[in-house]
């Protein structure tokens, strides 16, 4: 009886244990994400102390020109690119899967490259097929927005893939024959069989895209250029002028964008799960 | 759905321009004394070589690998428990401390860099609000912490996956042969697992061993790691040549562990 009851304590201090240490490593890691949100709002402008609590950066924000310049490319190159490689990915899938093993394995491979790959040798690869190409039509410059939102497409297409193949694996491949043998035409078979099927592949992979590339740094620093810039560039090259405040207005910047993901994700959850209490 | 077949062959084309192509771009300019991408005025050369292959180049190397190495494995150790911790509650609750660690992903990651390095500012807001004196900016501990920050999750969510798909039957059945709960864990849960250490070893290590922002950052520009060569050799400079020597030596690397990777697990599932 002893024994078990001593048991049973040892289990609990294990647990409690283990909670601890799981809460512990999450605060560090939201230490800086604190950090951020506090100063965002706090008047003190350099940072050093606290002047007490301002709305101002989230104003100022607006009237940077260079800054709201940066943030409206980094939206919508976020947003096209998700766009843009969410279908392509899609329909490469689809390809890829009904490929014979051995040229499968080989894509998946290459598939794989733009994943593991070193951001930065990514980012050096891109720029020099760019400015190679470039070249060749006579253009001396061709780093811009365009190169820039090419890179974003060419990174997030791998996760798209990478997401939607397992599920196309688990669907049974006589479903869109049958739809046709039926009288479906193929676009039909394809809107109504296909992607039902496959679609949370399809949506992780866009959340997958969407989160690479409104974050991405390195890649959009060596594919860029002319003056062009994302939040992320922008950032790096005014992170030590203190002149124009530009940390304030950075740190307003990513609450806005932390808040409005957070209400989200919390909105698609609420829905999804009306969804399953109707059904 | 044997038609779809078609529908591969542009995405074929599609990566060897941007993969393969610029690959051989690279071997070239090796070769190449070479002023931009002027290859009119271009000449065939070796010493590049001379100039990759010195003591500077080699420490800086070598540095690379080091912190890479040390994020690695402090990664593993606190990783590995949490993963294994998550996988063991109830699916609700280890959605949501999933979530958690997913989140801090959504903040900028230049930002959180920054953030971390003025926290960690001996006279700055922690000081001067929480009579927290924390003189750490610009030591090797900071560009650690942060790299370890950032890299933290991707270490956790591979192993996370495959140990929530391993069969609990597994588990019961080793308990039932007569096996204590720390010899389970060596002999079945384990060796199930190193399958998602691996990615999450290859996911941690190279962004880490090739930043060049953690290191610029977190040392206030002191530390040089082959990212920073790198980033001199094309962005602030154009040595194209000894640049893409440099970063051949790391692509040969970093395809060791494509391979490693692609054997392990051949559909990708731990990589996302």
């Amino acid at each position: 009886m002893i024994k078990i009851s001593t048991r049973k304590k040892l289990q609990k201090a294990g647990s409690v244990l283990k909670a601890f240490f799981v809460i512990f490593v999450l605060v560090v890691l939201y230490l800086p994400i604190f950090y951020i949100i506090i100063q965002s709002i706090n008047a003190d402008g350099t940072g050093n102390t606290f002047g007490g609590v301002t709305l101002r950066w989230y104003g100022e924000l607006f009237k940077d020109a260079e800054l709201m310049d940066a943030i409206v490319n980094t939206l919508s190159i976020a947003f096209i690119s998700t766009l843009v490689s969410t279908v392509l990915g899609t329909l490469f899938a689809l390809g890829i899967n009904s490929l014979d093993r051995k040229r499968k394995q080989r894509l998946i491979f290459l598939n794989n490259v733009p994943i593991i790959n070193a951001d930065i040798v990514t980012g050096v690869f891109l720029m020099l097929v760019f400015l190679t190409f470039g070249r060749m039509i006579g253009v001396n410059y061709p780093l811009g927005y365009t190169t820039m939102l090419i890179a974003h497409i060419f990174f997030s297409i791998p996760y798209v893939i990478l997401s939607v193949l397992p599920k196309l694996n688990e669907m049974d491949p006589n479903l869109y024959d049958a739809a046709l043998d039926l009288g479906s035409k193929p676009r039909e078979a394809i809107m109504k069989i296909i992607i039902p099927s496959i679609r949370p592949g399809i949506i992780t992979g866009m959340l997958i895209a969407f989160t690479m590339s409104i974050d991405d740094f390195i890649i959009s620093y060596f594919t860029t250029g002319g003056g062009v810039a994302n939040f992320s560039i922008w950032l790096y090259t005014n992170r030590k002028a203190t002149r124009f405040q530009a940390l304030p207005k950075a740190y307003a910047y990513n609450t806005i964008i932390m808040v409005l993901t957070l209400a989200i994700l919390i909105i698609y959850n609420i829905i999804k799960k009306r969804k399953m209490v109707k059904k | 759905m044997k038609r779809f077949k078609i529908l591969a062959l542009p995405y074929s084309i599609w990566m060897v321009i941007l993969v393969v192509f610029p690959l051989l771009i690279m071997v070239v300019l090796a070769f190449l004394d070479i002023q931009g991408l002027d290859f009119s005025t271009a000449t065939f050369t070796i010493d590049n070589f001379k100039a990759t292959f010195n003591q500077t180049y080699f420490e800086v190397f070598l540095r690379s690998m080091g912190y890479a190495l040390i994020t690695t494995i402090i990664c593993i150790v606190i990783g590995y428990p949490i993963a294994y911790i998550v996988s063991r509650l109830k699916p609700q609750l280890s959605f949501i401390i999933l979530l958690l660690f997913i989140l801090p992903m959504w903040t900028n990651m230049l930002l959180r860099i920054q953030s971390l390095n003025m926290m960690l500012l001996p006279e700055g807001f922690m000081k001067n609000v929480f009579g927290i004196s924390i003189n750490l900016s610009g030591t090797t501990f900071s560009v650690i912490l942060a790299m370890v920050v950032v890299y933290l999750p991707f270490m956790i969510f591979p192993i996370y996956t495959v140990l929530e798909k391993q069969d609990p039957l597994l588990i019961e059945a080793s308990q039932d042969l007569g096996a204590s709960g720390f010899k389970t864990f060596r002999k079945v849960t384990l060796p199930l697992s190193l399958k998602g250490v691996a990615s999450g070893i290859i996911m941690v290590f190279l962004p880490a061993a090739t930043s060049f922002t953690i290191p610029e950052i977190m040392s206030k520009g002191k530390l040089v790691l082959i990212g920073t060569i790198i980033e001199q050799k094309f962005k602030s400079g154009s040595n194209y040549g000894t640049g893409s020597l440099i970063s051949l030596f790391l692509i040969a690397f970093i395809f060791i562990a494509i391979f490693i990777s692609n054997k392990l697990d051949k559909e990708g599932a731990t990589l996302i």
